[in-house]
């Protein structure tokens, strides 16, 4: 496989879990271990329904695009939505009060990666861009 | 996700499989639903084969905490894996969820306490 590569879903529930069995594969193909791999999963999960509710609002007439960088040093994901306002939406979160129903995401994907970056795109979407750096011990060589 | 659904000593067990987010959380509100519709307000969440879990998913288990509150029942969960445990932990949420290490010790520790 050629990195980068992009992946692209419809606005619709069932997108989530096919995203995570795509990206499953490609990791393992990759030969991404699966603490990473948890990880990476998890905090493209979080962007993903951030796009998917947030962003997209469901709308399967939308669609979120999944940019998949990985390499020895790095893995790369963007996750752009075709929202509206949705870096005034990421700018406004607070903290989460601990018995709220939503809101955890933003908080988790901080808490695992090293870098996280929202961006408004041309068209009023959001972008946000995860970056995980490798752990050396954590990379499988064939 | 798969959820099945057991009875023991008038508590609801509640067995979790596979994913639990955005899609999966709302079934098992709706699952938790039947279950209050039913009079059943003493619920156990058995998590040990939840291979996945994200913020929606934590989000329908405090929705359904609250729930339960409301309704003065009582909820547990057991058997957290530790990859679990450890988003729990950062969010915080194990600090108000009833967390049992075995389904048995959550099921025991209904014998002891009397609701309502």
């Amino acid at each position: 496989m050629i990195f980068p590569t992009q992946l692209k879903y419809p606005s619709i529930l069932e997108s989530e879990p096919a995203l995570a069995d795509q990206l499953k594969k490609i990791l393992t193909q990759q030969g991404v271990s699966e603490e990473e791999q948890r990880i990476f999963l998890l905090v493209i999960s979080e962007a993903f329904t951030n796009a998917l509710v947030h962003g997209n609002r469901l709308d399967p007439q939308k669609s979120i695009t999944v940019c998949l960088d990985i390499n020895d040093q790095t893995l790369r994901a963007d996750i752009i939505d075709q929202g509206e306002r949705g870096l005034e939406k990421i700018m406004q979160h607070q903290m989460t009060e601990i018995e709220a129903d939503s809101g955890r995401g933003i908080n988790l994907m901080k808490h695992y990666v090293d870098d996280v970056q929202f961006e408004q795109t041309g068209d009023g979407g959001l972008k946000t861009s995860i970056i995980l750096h490798r752990k050396a011990s954590a990379i499988t060589k064939c | 996700m798969e959820i099945n659904v057991n009875e023991s000593n008038g508590v609801a067990i509640v067995y979790l499989k596979g994913r639990l987010d955005l899609s999966s959380g709302t079934a098992l509100k709706e699952q938790i639903k039947t279950l209050f519709n039913d009079e059943k307000i003493k619920i156990h969440l058995n998590l040990s084969d939840v291979e996945f879990i994200n913020s929606s998913g934590l989000g329908a288990l405090v929705s359904i905490m609250k729930e339960t509150r409301l309704r003065k029942g009582r909820l547990s969960l057991s058997n957290l894996a530790s990859y679990v445990q450890e988003i729990f932990d950062i969010t915080q949420l194990s600090h108000i969820f009833e967390i049992f290490p075995t389904e048995e010790e959550a099921l025991s520790s209904y014998q002891s306490i009397k609701i309502g």
